[in-house]
C-alpha cells in the first residue's frame, strides 16, 4: 500500500477552502475545485484490490 | 466470512473472438513473439465455447456475489468475428449474465474495419470502443501495416472520426499507442491529441531480458534512458497542455502517489483480477506473457472441464497477487516499488530465473516515475491549497461510536468547502447567455459582501444534493429548473443580508423554494418567475403576472396556503429543521412524506423531546455530538403499520429522514442510527477507508441481501450504536421488558463483532479502514462481556445462527 495513504490519517482529502473567495478562479483554486469535485462525484478506492487490463482501455 | 471460496475472483475477462487479424503488425506479441499457441487454435470462438463461457462467467460471478464485471472483446482482430456473430454472442451474454450482474462490454480493435454497423450494434449493447493507433502516419506505418505492406493510418483516422460524431462518441474508450522510440514523441503526442481521445496510453513494447527492447537510437550519455526519455517528453507536453485527455500510464502513476488505484496492470502493487479464454475455450493468464517463451500464458484449463475458480487458483496467477512480497528482492528494496509494482509480470522475464527480475525497463520506468514525482511535488508546492487537517484523536473517538460537541463540530469544515466547491462547480457551467448567469455572479458578489449568511444558507443539507445531481451529468448543460437554484440562494442570503437584488426564477414541481426561509407552493407546471429582494427585508416573487409578498421578519411566522416557512423542532437545547419542501429533499432510501400539518409537526417537536430527553438522561455521550451535526429532519413517507423507518442520503449531511415513529426512544434509537451515517459519510469525504474497487458482497446480519463493503462498513458502524442502545435499555426497562432489551443487545453485539470481523478478513481496508474497524472492535469488546441473563444470551445465540443459516441457505440457493 503506497505510504502516503497510511500516513495520511490526519491529512484529509478535501482541499480546504470553506474560506475562499467563491469567485476566485486562480489555478489552484481551480485545482481545488477539480479535486473536490472528483472525489465527490468519482470516488476511487485505494487500491488495495484494482486489476486492470493493460490491452484494451 | 467472504461469499466465495479464497480465491481472488475474476472480474476483467478478456474474450479472444477470432484468432487471425488483418493487419500484420510486426510488433504484436500474438504472432510475432515467442508464444506460437494461435496456430493451433480455432479460427473464432464457437457458439457452444460462448455459452459455456457465459454459464461459467455466471458460474463465478454468483459463487462470489460480483457486482459488476467486464469482458473485454478481443482477438487477433476481434471484428473479424463479424457483426452478426458479435450480436448473438452479446445476447447471449447480456441475457445469460446481467440477472447476476451488471455487466460492462469492451471491444479493443485496430479498428480498420469499424463502421456504422458495428457502431449501430456497439450502441445497442453499449460497447465501450478501444482503438490501436501509434501515432502520426508515419509513426503508425512503422508497424501497423497490412500483411502487404500497405499502410492502415488512413482507415483508422476514418474509424476514429466515426467514434467521435455524437451519437458514437459515448462509445469512445479511447486510444491504445505502442510507442517506438524512433518516433519523435512531440509529433506522436499531437496525432494522438487530434483524435480528442477521452484517455490513451502509452505502452512499451513487449521485450524481456533475453529479447530487450530495441535500444541506441536516442543515446543521451546524461539523459535519463531511452524509453524514460522518450516517454517524459510526452508527459511535460501533456502537462503543459493541461492535460486535455487522460494518459492511463501518467495518471496512473500521479494516483499512486496520492494513494489511489492504478488504472494498468502494467503498474502498482494490486493483485491481477484479470482471465483470457481462447477461441478454443482455454483459458489463459494475461496475454502479455505470449512475449515471454512458449506456452507462458497457458494454465491447462478450459471453459468445458474447468471453472474459473479453478482457474484462479492456478500458480501463474496467484503469483501475480502477492503484491510487493512476490517480487524479487531488488524490487522490494527499491524506494518506488509501490508505484512500478514491479512493471508488467511479462516484461520481467528471463530464462533460468523466470519472473523473479525487475523489469526489462526497470531504469526506464524508474526515472520516468521519478520525473513525474518531481513535476507533482513542484506542482503541489506552487498551486496545492492545503487540505483540511483532521486529527487521530478526533477519528479515534468518532470511530467508537462517539464524537462530541468539538469532534463532530470538526466534521463541518471539510463538509462546508465540498459544498462550496460543488456549488462553484454549477455556477461556473451557467451558460453566458443563460439567464441564470447573474444569479451566480450575484452568488459570488453576496459571498464577498455577506459571507456569514451565504454561508448558513449553504449550509443547508440538500444544496449539496442538487449541486451533485447536476454535475452528475458531466456532458449535458444544466437546464434552467435546475439553475434556478442558483437564484434561491441568492434570494435567500440577500433577504438575510438585507440586499436588494433581482433574479429570475423557475418554477419547480410548483414550488420556489428560499434554502432555509421557506417555500412559496404555486402549483402547475414548471414556468418562469422572478424574485426581487429588497432591503427592509421583503421580498416579492412574481409568477403568472402575480406577486407575492414575503417579508422575512414573519416568514417563519405567517404560514398560508401557499407560503410554508421552514419551520424548527425544539427541545431544551436541541433544534432541528423540518425539510418538507425542498424538491431535492427526496433522495432518501424511502419516498418523502409532503408538508407537515401543524398537528403533525406539533407530534414530531413532542417525540424530539422524549427521545431528547432520554438520551440526555440515559445516553449523555451521545447528544452533544448530536447537536452538533443533525440539522435537519427530512419526514419520510408513513411506513406500513408495525415499522419504523429512517435513512440518511450520503450527500445530505446533517439531514435524518424519519417516518413518524412510535415513541420517543424509537426515535431517540433512530437518531442516533441514522446519525451514526452522518458521522461516517462525512469521514468517508475525507478518508481513504476502504477499496471502492472490491465488488464483492459480504454478509451484514442486518440484511436479507449480501452487502457491498461500505453497506457493511455503514452498517457495522451503525449497529454499534444500536448494540449501546440496547445495552443501556437492558438495564432500565422494567422488568416485563428487560429481557426483550437484553435479548436485542446479546444479539446485535454479537452481530456487530462478527461484522467488524468480516471487514477486517476483507483485505481491503485501507490502512486507516483497518484502524477504524479495530477501534470499533475495541468499543464493543467491553460489552461482548457484560453478562445477560441466560435465556436472553440463548435467545440471541440462536438468532443469530438463525441469522446466518438463513443467508448461508440464500447462498447456496443463487449458487445453485
Amino acid at each position: 500500500m503506497p505510504s502516503t495513504l497510511t500516513q495520511s490519517g490526519p491529512q484529509t482529502q478535501v482541499p480546504d477552502v470553506h474560506n475562499l473567495p467563491l469567485g476566485e478562479r486562480s489555478e489552484e483554486r481551480l485545482s481545488a475545485t477539480a479535486a473536490i469535485r472528483e472525489r465527490v462525484l468519482r470516488k476511487t478506492g485505494s487500491g488495495v484490490t484494482a486489476a486492470a487490463f493493460q490491452s484494451s482501455i | 466470512m467472504v461469499a466465495g471460496p479464497a480465491v481472488l475472483p475474476f472480474r476483467h475477462y478478456v474474450l479472444k473472438l477470432h484468432s487471425r487479424c488483418d493487419l500484420a503488425c510486426d510488433h504484436c506479441y500474438v504472432y510475432e513473439h515467442a508464444d506460437q499457441s494461435w496456430r493451433g487454435r480455432p479460427l473464432a470462438l464457437s457458439e457452444e465455447a460462448a455459452a459455456r463461457i457465459a454459464d461459467r462467467i455466471v458460474e463465478h460471478t454468483v459463487r462470489h456475489t460480483l457486482g459488476r464485471i467486464t469482458v473485454v472483446l478481443h482477438g487477433g482482430e476481434p471484428l473479424l468475428y463479424g457483426a452478426e456473430r458479435t450480436r448473438a454472442l452479446l445476447s447471449l451474454f447480456r441475457e445469460r449474465i446481467t440477472p447476476y450482474t451488471k455487466l460492462d462490454f469492451r471491444i479493443h480493435t485496430n479498428a480498420v474495419r469499424l463502421d456504422r454497423d458495428f457502431l449501430d450494434l456497439f450502441a445497442e449493447f453499449a460497447v465501450s470502443v478501444g482503438v490501436s493507433l501509434d501515432g502520426d502516419r508515419s509513426a503508425n506505418d512503422l508497424h501497423r501495416r497490412y500483411a502487404s505492406g500497405r499502410s492502415s493510418h488512413s482507415r483508422v483516422l476514418s474509424a476514429l472520426s466515426l467514434l467521435r460524431e455524437p451519437r458514437y462518441r459515448h462509445l469512445y474508450a479511447g486510444i491504445l499507442c505502442t510507442i517506438d522510440i524512433r518516433n519523435d514523441p512531440g509529433r506522436v503526442y499531437e496525432a494522438l491529441a487530434a483524435e480528442q481521445p477521452p484517455r490513451a496510453d502509452l505502452l512499451l513494447p513487449h521485450a524481456t531480458w533475453d529479447h530487450p527492447p530495441l535500444r541506441g537510437v536516442r543515446r543521451d550519455e546524461h539523459g535519463p534512458p531511452e524509453y524514460a526519455a522518450w516517454l517524459t517528453a510526452v508527459y511535460d507536453r501533456w502537462a503543459k497542455d493541461g492535460r486535455p485527455f487522460a494518459i492511463r500510464t501518467f495518471d496512473s502513476i500521479s494516483g499512486i502517489l496520492r494513494g489511489r488505484p492504478s488504472q494498468t496492470e502494467s503498474l502498482g502493487l494490486a493483485p491481477a483480477a484479470l482471465v483470457v479464454i481462447e477461441t478454443d475455450g482455454s483459458l489463459e493468464q494475461a496475454d502479455s506473457l505470449k512475449t515471454a517463451y512458449d506456452g507462458a500464458g497457458a494454465t491447462g484449463f478450459n471453459v468445458f472441464e474447468h471453472s474459473f475458480d479453478q482457474a484462479a487458483a492456478h500458480a501463474g496467477i496467484t503469483a501475480r497477487q502477492g503484491g510487493a512480497e512476490s517480487l524479487c528482492a531488488t524490487c522490494r528494496a527499491c524506494p518506488v516499488v509501490e508505484i512500478c509494482g514491479g512493471g508488467l509480470y511479462a516484461h520481467r522475464h528471463r530464462a533460468g530465473s523466470g519472473f523473479a527480475n525487475p523489469s526489462v525497463y526497470c531504469e526506464d520506468i524508474k526515472a520516468m516515475i521519478e520525473h513525474i514525482e518531481r513535476d507533482e511535488t513542484r506542482r503541489h508546492a506552487e498551486a496545492a491549497i492545503a487540505p483540511h487537517v483532521g486529527s487521530l484523536r478526533d477519528f479515534d473517538l468518532l470511530a467508537s461510536g462517539l464524537g462530541g460537541e468539538d469532534e463532530v463540530g470538526r466534521l463541518g469544515a471539510p463538509q462546508r468547502s465540498i459544498t462550496r466547491e460543488l456549488v462553484k462547480s454549477v455556477g461556473e457551467q451557467v451558460p453566458p447567455r443563460s439567464p441564470f448567469a447573474a444569479a451566480w455572479q450575484e452568488l459570488v458578489r453576496l459571498d464577498q459582501s455577506n459571507p456569514a449568511q451565504l454561508g448558513a444558507v449553504l449550509a443547508d443539507p440538500y444544496t449539496r444534493v442538487w449541486a451533485v445531481r447536476v454535475l452528475q451529468r458531466e456532458h449535458e448543460a444544466p437546464a434552467d429548473d435546475e439553475l434556478t437554484r442558483l437564484s434561491e440562494l441568492a434570494a435567500a442570503t440577500a433577504l438575510l443580508s438585507g440586499e436588494a437584488v433581482r433574479l429570475p426564477l423557475h418554477v419547480v414541481d410548483g414550488i420556489v423554494h428560499l434554502p432555509t426561509i421557506g417555500a412559496l407552493a404555486l402549483g402547475g407546471p414548471a414556468r418562469p418567475a422572478a424574485i426581487e429582494t429588497r432591503k427592509d427585508g421583503t421580498a416579492t416573487i412574481t409568477a403568472d403576472l402575480t406577486d407575492y409578498e414575503i417579508c422575512l421578519a414573519e416568514a417563519a411566522v405567517r404560514a398560508d396556503a401557499r407560503w410554508l416557512p421552514t419551520r424548527s423542532l425544539r427541545a431544551g437545547s436541541w433544534s432541528l429543521a423540518v425539510q418538507d419542501t425542498d424538491p431535492y429533499r427526496d433522495c432518501h432510501q424511502w419516498p418523502a412524506a409532503g408538508r407537515l400539518s401543524d398537528d403533525e409537526a406539533r407530534h414530531w417537536e413532542q417525540c424530539l423531546g422524549e427521545a431528547a430527553a432520554f438520551l440526555e438522561e440515559s445516553m449523555p455521550a451521545y447528544p452533544p455530538g448530536l447537536r452538533a451535526g443533525l440539522s435537519t429532519l427530512m419526514p419520510l413517507a408513513p411506513p406500513p403499520a408495525g415499522r419504523d423507518l429512517s435513512a440518511t442520503a450520503r450527500h445530505a449531511y446533517g439531514a435524518v429522514g424519519l417516518a413518524m415513529p412510535g415513541d420517543g426512544p424509537t426515535l431517540a434509537l433512530l437518531l442516533i442510527h441514522e446519525f451514526q451515517h452522518i458521522k461516517l459519510n462525512a469521514l468517508l469525504d475525507m478518508y481513504d477507508l476502504y477499496d471502492t474497487n472490491d465488488e464483492r458482497r459480504y454478509y451484514a446480519p442486518w440484511r436479507d441481501d449480501p452487502r457491498p463493503l461500505e453497506g457493511l462498513l455503514q452498517g457495522t458502524y451503525a449497529h454499534l450504536a444500536v448494540t449501546d442502545y440496547w445495552r443501556v435499555r437492558s438495564r432500565e426497562s422494567a422488568a416485563a421488558q428487560r429481557e426483550a432489551a437484553e435479548i436485542q443487545f446479546a444479539r446485535w453485539r454479537l452481530h456487530t463483532a462478527e461484522a467488524v470481523e468480516e471487514l477486517l478478513r476483507s483485505g481491503s481496508l485501507t490502512a486507516l479502514g483497518e484502524r477504524f474497524a479495530r477501534v470499533m472492535g475495541d468499543a464493543l469488546a467491553p460489552w461482548l462481556d457484560e453478562p445477560v441473563g441466560h435465556g436472553a444470551a440463548a435467545a440471541a445465540q440462536q438468532a443469530v445462527q438463525a441469522d446466518r443459516g438463513a443467508w448461508q441457505a440464500r447462498r447456496q440457493a443463487n449458487a445453485g
